[in-house]
C-alpha cells in the first residue's frame, strides 16, 4: 500500500513539474554587461495602454488609443507639438496661397525604418488608400475638405479628380474645396499617414497586423507586439530627428483594470497609471500626481422633439438649477471644471492662435443659479399652457459612476424644481444608438474636440447633422456656420462663431455641466512626459530617465 | 456503449446549433449597432460599414450565411477587432484561458479531494473544522474578491508575487488561486461526506475485521468508491471555472479569451460575442461527454446505456 501512496504522490510532483514547465516562460533576462563598461541609466520606460486597440491601420484608425500609436511610430506632413498645435514633421515647410484653398508641402530629407526614403507619392497613395470606396474608414471625411475626395470615396467621383497632386518627389499640393484655417492640423492625422505603396502591396492583407508587417517613419518603431497583452517601441534610428529622442525602450501594457493599474504602479511594475481616482490619489506623492485637460465637455442633452423640452426656458432651468461645484467635489471627486459655455477652455484658441477662446467669455450664466431657474421654469410652464412638469427620463451609461451622477442631478432638480426623473441606465452604445434616432428625452453625453478650432464643438447642431441628437434647428445658427465655414477672413470666421455659440447657449438644446480634466500618475524619474486632451494623449516622444537609481 | 456515444454525440450537435443560433439572434435584438461610439461615423459612410459586413442584409440571410461559415468553423470578423478574425482571436486567446483554466481545475480537484480525505479522516477533529471554514470561505467569496485581495497583499504590499499579466509560473500563482477556491471548498466537502457515506458501510467493517491495514482499507475501499460521485460534478465545475475566468482574467490582464466576453458586450461585437459563445458551448458539450463515458470506464458497475453487467 505505501508504495501505491507513494507512486501517488510522485504522480502528483512530476504534474505538477510537467504544469510549470507547460505555462508561460519567463521573459528572458538580458545579457550582463562586462565589467569595463559603464552602464549610464536605462532610458526605458513601461506605461499603461489600456487595451488592444481596434486596428493600427494608419487610415483605419480613429481612437485616441490608435492615435496616440500613430504619434510614437510615424510622422505626417507635420506632427503634433502639443494642446492642439502642430510642427513641421516630415514637411520641412509648407505655404498656403492667398485663399487658403491650396496647401504646399516641402518634404525633408527623411528615412522610413528600412532605410527607404520618404517621398511625396507616399503621401498621395496613403490619402487615397483613406478615399477607397471599396474599403470605407471611419476618418475618412478628414479628407473631404480636399477637391473631388468626397465624390470619390461614395463612388461618385473618380481617383484622377481628387485634389492631391505630387509635383515632386519632396512636393505635394493639397487644393481644397474652401478655406479650412487648420489644414496643417488635419494632415498630421493618421488618415494621412504617407504608405509606401511598394511595401503595402507587398504585405496585403497583413498591412500592420503584426510586428514585422509595419513599416514606419516616426521616432519609435514596434520591436514585438503580444496582442492583448503588450506592445514594445525602440528607438528608430533611422529617424531624421533620432538625436532628439533618448528614450531606448517603452513597453506598453494593456492594463484595463483601474484598480490593477494602480496596483502594477504601487508595486513598481509601471511607470505610469492611465487614470487616478480621489482615493488613489491621496495615496501618492504630489510630485507624481499630475493633471491635463482632456478637452471633453459633459452636458445635459435635451430631445427638443419633447412636448415639454421644446421650451427653451425649460431647458435652461434644469441646466441652471445644477451645483455643479458641488457635484464635481462630493459626488464626482475629479479634477474637472463647471462648465456654463460650451467650447473647452484651455484647448480651443481664439483667432489669433494663442489667446483661448474662453477668454472673451468665460460663461453664460452663473452655478447653480436656482432662482433664475425657478423663474425660467414658471415662464416655461405658462408659455406650454402647464401647471407642472411631468416626470422625465434620464438616460445615462449603466456605469455605477455615470447612474450616481444622475442620482445626484435626480436629487438637485427635487429639491431646487421640484422636477422628478426617472433614471434609466444603458450601456454606452444603446444610448448612443437612442440620441441618434431621438429616442430619448434626457441624456447625460459628452463631446470632444478633434481639432484645435470652436467649429468642433459648434458645427454638431446644425439642422440634420449626424450628431446634432436634440434635434435643435435654428436657421439663423445654421447660416452662422456655414458662413462661418466658407469664410476666409480669420477675424470674421471667429466673430461668426462666437455669434454662434451665443445662439447656442441662448436656445440651450445642451446643458453644459462640466469640462473635464484627468489625473495620472507618473514616477519623478521620469522626465518629459506629457498627456494632451487632443489624440495624441500620451506623449513620451521626448520624455527621458533621470534619477531612477537614487 | 459505442451507440450510447453516437446519441449523445448528435444531442451535442442539437444543442450547439440551439446556443448558437439562439446567441446569434439575442444579439441581434440588443438595439444599437458596433459602430456606434461617440465619435461617430456620418451615416453615408456608416451604410458603407454596414454593408461591407453584411448587415444591410435580412436578418434570415445573415443567419444563414453566419452558420454557413460556422459550419466550415469560420466564425467571422470581429467589428472591434477590425484585422482580425474571430478564429484569430480565439487561437490566440484560448492557451491563456485554458492553461489558468487546467491549473485551477487540477489544484482544486487536488487539494480539495485531499482535504475532504482528510477531514473525514478526522471527523470532528481539527481538520474537519478547517475543511469547514474553507467551505464557508470559498463559496461565500467570490473569485474576484479573492482576486483583489491576493493582488492587493502579495503584489503590492508584500511585493513577493508580480501583480499582474502572465509570464512566468509567478504569474499564475494568485490567478490560479482565486480561481479554484470555490472549487477546493465544494469538492473537500463533498469528498468529505461521500469518504464518511463509505467509512460507514458493512464492506468497510468487512474489510478491517479481515485484518487489512488501515493505508489499504483507506486507498482501496475507502477513497476509490468516494471519489466516483466527485468526478460526475467535474462538468459543472470546468464551466464555472470558465465563467469564474472572465473577471479573474481581467483583474490580472490575462490575454485570454474570458474578457472579451465583457468586452465584445460593451461594444456590441457581435460577431465576437457569438463566436466565442459557440466556441465555449461546444467544449462545455464535449466536455460533458467525455466526463460521462470516463464515468463509465472507471465504474464497472455502471452502464450508460442502462444495461446491467
Amino acid at each position: 500500500m505505501k508504495k501505491s501512496l507513494i507512486l501517488v504522490l510522485a504522480m502528483l510532483m512530476i504534474l505538477s513539474v510537467a504544469l510549470s514547465a507547460c505555462g508561460p516562460k519567463a521573459p528572458a533576462t538580458p545579457a550582463p554587461t562586462t565589467a569595463t563598461e559603464q552602464p549610464k541609466e536605462p532610458q526605458e520606460l513601461t506605461i499603461d495602454i489600456f487595451q488592444e486597440n481596434s486596428t493600427l491601420d494608419w487610415q483605419g484608425m480613429s481612437s485616441t488609443g490608435e492615435i496616440q500609436i500613430y504619434n510614437w511610430v510615424m510622422e505626417g506632413l507635420t506632427r503634433s507639438a502639443g494642446q492642439g498645435k502642430v510642427k513641421p514633421g516630415i514637411a520641412e515647410k509648407f505655404e498656403q496661397n492667398a485663399d487658403g484653398t491650396v496647401w504646399t508641402f516641402h518634404l525633408r530629407d527623411a528615412k522610413w525604418s528600412d532605410g527607404t526614403p520618404v517621398v511625396a507619392a507616399d503621401f498621395k497613395y496613403g490619402a487615397m488608400r483613406a478615399l477607397d470606396p471599396k474599403t470605407p474608414r471611419d476618418y475618412t471625411y478628414f479628407l473631404y475638405d480636399i477637391v473631388g475626395a468626397e465624390e470619390y470615396s461614395s463612388g461618385k467621383g473618380t481617383a484622377d479628380q481628387v485634389g492631391i497632386k505630387v509635383i515632386d518627389e519632396k512636393t505635394i499640393e493639397y487644393t481644397l474645396k474652401q478655406p479650412v484655417t487648420y489644414f496643417d492640423y488635419l494632415v498630421s492625422f493618421p488618415t494621412y499617414a504617407p504608405v509606401q505603396q511598394a511595401f503595402a502591396e507587398k504585405v496585403g492583407a497583413k498591412f500592420n497586423t503584426e510586428a514585422e508587417f509595419f513599416l514606419t517613419n516616426g521616432p519609435f518603431k514596434i520591436e514585438s507586439w503580444q496582442h492583448e497583452a503588450e506592445m514594445v517601441y525602440v528607438k528608430n534610428p533611422e529617424y531624421w530627428d533620432v538625436a532628439a529622442i533618448k528614450l531606448d525602450k517603452v513597453t506598453g501594457l494593456m492594463i484595463t483594470e483601474d484598480s490593477t493599474m494602480f496596483n502594477m504602479y504601487e508595486s513598481g511594475e509601471l511607470d505610469h497609471t492611465i487614470s487616478l481616482d480621489a482615493d488613489q490619489k491621496a495615496a501618492l506623492t504630489k510630485g507624481e500626481v499630475k493633471k491635463y485637460a482632456d478637452g471633453s465637455v459633459w452636458f445635459f442633452d435635451f430631445n427638443t422633439t419633447h412636448p415639454v423640452l421644446k421650451n427653451k426656458n425649460i431647458r435652461k432651468a434644469l441646466t441652471f438649477a445644477i451645483d455643479r461645484q458641488s457635484f464635481i467635489d462630493n459626488v464626482a471627486r475629479q479634477p474637472w471644471v463647471p462648465a456654463t459655455a460650451y467650447v473647452q477652455p484651455d484647448l480651443i484658441p481664439d483667432a489669433d492662435g494663442k489667446t483661448p477662446w474662453r477668454a472673451a467669455k468665460p460663461g453664460y450664466f452663473k452655478d447653480n443659479d436656482v432662482d433664475g431657474a425657478k423663474v425660467l421654469l414658471a415662464q416655461g410652464m405658462k408659455e406650454l399652457g402647464i401647471t407642472a412638469i411631468p416626470k422625465l427620463k434620464f438616460m445615462c451609461n449603466d456605469q455605477a459612476t455615470a447612474q450616481t451622477y444622475a442620482q445626484a442631478f435626480q436629487e438637485m432638480w427635487k429639491k431646487n424644481l421640484g422636477v422628478e426623473i426617472v433614471i434609466e441606465a444603458v450601456p454606452s452604445a444603446v444610448r448612443i444608438d437612442r440620441q441618434q434616432k431621438h429616442d430619448y428625452e434626457i441624456s447625460l453625453a459628452g463631446w470632444g474636440p478633434d481639432y484645435p478650432d470652436p467649429m468642433t464643438d459648434l458645427d454638431l447642431y446644425v439642422t440634420g447633422g449626424g450628431n446634432n441628437d436634440p434635434a435643435y434647428s435654428n436657421p439663423v445658427y445654421d447660416k452662422l456656420i456655414k458662413d462661418a465655414k466658407a469664410e476666409p477672413d480669420k477675424a470674421k470666421k471667429f466673430a461668426l462663431m462666437r455669434q454662434a455659440e451665443d445662439i447656442l447657449m441662448e436656445d440651450m438644446p445642451v446643458g453644459p455641466i462640466y469640462w473635464r480634466y484627468r489625473n495620472y500618475a507618473v514616477r519623478e524619474y521620469v522626465k518629459g512626459f506629457e498627456r494632451d486632451g487632443f489624440s495624441p494623449d500620451i506623449q513620451f516622444i521626448y520624455a527621458w530617465i533621470e534619477g531612477k537609481a537614487k | 456503449m459505442f451507440k450510447y456515444i453516437l446519441k449523445r454525440i448528435a444531442a451535442a450537435l442539437v444543442t450547439i446549433w440551439v446556443v448558437v443560433s439562439l446567441t446569434w439572434f439575442m444579439m441581434q435584438a440588443i438595439p444599437g449597432d458596433p459602430f456606434m461610439n461617440e465619435k461617430r461615423v456620418i451615416p453615408e459612410l456608416k451604410e458603407q460599414l454596414r454593408a461591407r459586413y453584411g448587415l444591410d442584409k435580412p436578418l434570415v440571410i445573415q443567419y444563414g450565411i453566419y452558420m454557413k461559415n460556422f459550419v466550415q468553423g469560420d466564425l467571422g470578423t470581429s467589428f472591434q477587432r477590425k484585422d482580425r478574425t474571430v478564429n484569430t482571436i480565439i487561437k490566440e486567446g484560448l492557451p491563456y484561458t485554458a492553461d489558468l483554466g487546467a491549473r485551477a481545475i487540477i489544484f482544486g480537484f487536488t487539494v480539495g479531494i485531499l482535504l475532504g480525505i482528510v477531514a473525514a479522516l478526522n471527523h470532528n477533529k481539527g481538520w474537519d473544522r478547517f475543511s469547514i471554514l474553507v467551505a464557508v470561505v470559498g463559496v461565500s467569496i467570490p473569485a474576484f474578491v479573492v482576486a483583489a485581495v491576493l493582488q492587493y497583499y502579495l503584489g503590492v504590499k508584500l511585493k513577493i508575487l508580480p501583480v499582474a499579466q502572465y509570464k512566468s509560473f509567478a504569474h499564475t500563482l494568485m490567478p490560479t488561486f482565486a480561481l479554484s477556491l470555490g472549487m477546493i471548498a465544494q469538492i473537500a466537502r463533498f469528498m468529505r461526506s461521500q469518504m464518511l457515506d463509505v467509512i460507514g458501510q458493512d464492506y468497510i467493517k468487512t474489510a478491517k475485521a479481515k485484518g487489512l491495514s488501515q493505508l489499504k482499507i483507506i486507498w482501496s475501499h475507502e477513497i476509490r468508491n468516494a471519489i466516483l460521485p466527485v468526478i460526475t460534478v467535474l462538468g459543472p465545475f470546468v464551466a464555472a471555472i470558465l465563467a469564474g475566468s472572465f473577471v479573474v482574467e481581467t483583474i490580472f490582464a490575462i490575454p485570454g479569451i474570458g474578457k472579451f466576453y465583457v468586452q465584445s458586450i460593451n461594444t456590441q461585437d457581435y460577431s465576437l460575442i457569438t463566436g466565442i459563445t459557440a466556441f465555449v458551448g461546444t467544449l462545455m458539450v464535449f466536455i460533458n461527454l467525455l466526463i460521462d463515458i470516463l464515468y463509465g470506464l472507471i465504474d464497472p458497475r455502471i452502464r450508460l446505456d442502462g444495461s446491467s453487467k
